[in-house]
């Protein structure tokens, strides 16, 4: 048999020999070894030739760049920012509210100017200092600026009621709302209406406050809260109500003594009162706006008629007005001098201040000459 | 290096090495490249075996390179 060639070497290989052919070259492969051994190199060119195909399928490397591997940030370097970032925000918190609490606590140069010019253009010698904090101090400022010149300006003598009254808000501080109420119905008659609280004493018209003050709870004793100096007459100033005030003006030649109530026109009176009486008191500040008619519908009126057992020289109206001054005149039983009691309120309330004036007088002129 | 190697070979007994190589039988690649079936044998043979020595060529080129970069 004639040796095999190459060829069909590969197709015996590969099984694409009929059966006959390749049972003959497989006869002839056991009997040839030359044959046998170009079978041998055929199979290893075979299996070469298959690793090298196959290595075609494997992406060869080096022809896609790999991509570069991303920087990981180290976690302690996030703890770090993190650490950083909150000592930081802690710090401007604590510095800021520190800023803001050094504000609140100077008072403001100009608020203390005001005060002090305000204080020394009414000529009042004894104001004591605010011992409200900084921001109180703030709010009374602005009331004792603006009083006089909307409600009180050119009054003439009122005018060391008022620097009386601003003193006494100064020396007996107190709740805002009442100050605000206060401040709000000596500039004009309108009474605020505003939340208080519930110790707080409730500012109303002093028609109503006022006999219901007497009715309902014991009125405080009179504070002499400055004495401002007047030519040709001794002024003592009385706190005859948190935020009522009382000149005394004795006129030293002249036996007139005249004693003026300004200044906020409600009185303290008891939360029960107090609240029953500002709702009336804002309808009576509305009548007054429309003319002045009288509310006797208003369940106060009653109160102010049984309240009037103070014999008066005119009868007291049933519901007086904020704006309305009222005067009573009597005569010292002492010195004989005529005195002459005035302000905005009623003439059942200023009996009742008579009465407190002269029994304070009674008592000082017995510590005097006991 | 494979590739370069077998890019080295004819064009037909790289296809028909490529043919054998997914699979199909000599009739296929005998249709395919217009042979006849029995020359399907000896266009593989000659193929393998120029490949694998072109391959183990450019082995040895790549090596002696190798070994004179590093010398």
């Amino acid at each position: 048999m004639q040796h095999l060639d190459e060829g069909t070497i590969h197709s015996w290989l590969d099984g694409s020999l009929s059966a006959d052919e390749a049972a003959r070259v497989e006869a002839h492969v056991k009997e040839c070894p030359q044959c046998a051994s170009a079978v041998a190199e055929a199979r290893g060119f075979i299996a070469a030739s298959s690793r090298i195909l196959t290595a075609l399928d494997n992406a060869p490397r080096g022809v896609i760049p790999a991509a570069a591997p991303k920087r990981r940030i180290d976690p302690f370097v996030w703890r770090v920012a993190a650490t950083v970032l909150v000592v930081a925000a802690g710090t401007l918190v604590v510095v800021r509210s520190r800023g803001s609490n050094e504000r609140l606590m100077s008072p403001p140069s100009d608020t203390a100017a005001l005060v002090t010019k305000a204080t020394a253009s009414e000529g009042a010698a004894t104001a004591g200092a605010p011992t409200t904090s900084p921001f109180d101090h703030t709010v009374e400022t602005a009331g004792v600026s603006r009083a006089p010149a909307s409600a009180f300006s050119g009054r003439g003598a009122a005018r060391n009621s008022i620097s009386g009254a601003i003193k006494g808000r100064y020396e007996a501080p107190r709740e805002d709302a009442r100050l605000g109420a206060g401040k709000a119905a000596g500039a004009g008659g309108v009474t605020a209406a505003a939340p208080t609280p519930p110790n707080a004493a409730i500012f109303a018209p002093s028609q109503i406050a006022g006999a219901v003050a007497m009715d309902a709870a014991e009125p405080q004793q009179l504070k002499l809260v400055g004495t401002p100096r007047r030519i040709g007459a001794k002024v003592s100033l009385y706190e005859v109500a948190p935020g009522d005030t009382v000149t005394l003006t004795e006129s030293v030649p002249v036996q007139l003594q005249q004693t003026v109530v300004t200044g906020a026109t409600a009185s303290a009176v008891s939360p029960q009162a107090g609240r029953k009486a500002a709702p009336q008191a804002r309808a009576l500040t509305d009548a007054a706006a429309r003319g002045g008619a009288a509310a006797d519908s208003q369940p106060g009126a009653n109160v102010q008629s049984s309240s009037g057992a103070v014999s008066a020289p005119a009868p007291a109206p049933a519901l007086e007005m904020v704006s309305t001054i009222n005067t009573i005149r009597w005569n010292d039983p002492v010195t004989g001098a005529t005195l002459i009691l005035s302000g905005r309120m009623s003439v059942a309330r200023l009996q009742e201040i008579k009465i407190r004036i002269e029994r304070e007088r009674a008592a000082a002129a017995a510590k005097k000459n006991p | 290096m494979a590739r370069k190697a077998v890019d080295a070979l004819a064009e037909r007994d790289r296809l028909a090495l490529l043919m054998r190589e997914e699979g199909l039988d000599y009739n296929e690649i005998a249709e395919a490249l217009e042979l006849s079936p029995g020359s399907v044998g000896t266009t593989l043979s000659r193929a393998r075996r120029r490949l694998v020595e072109s391959y183990e060529a450019l082995q040895r080129s790549r090596e002696e390179r190798e070994k004179n970069a590093a010398s």
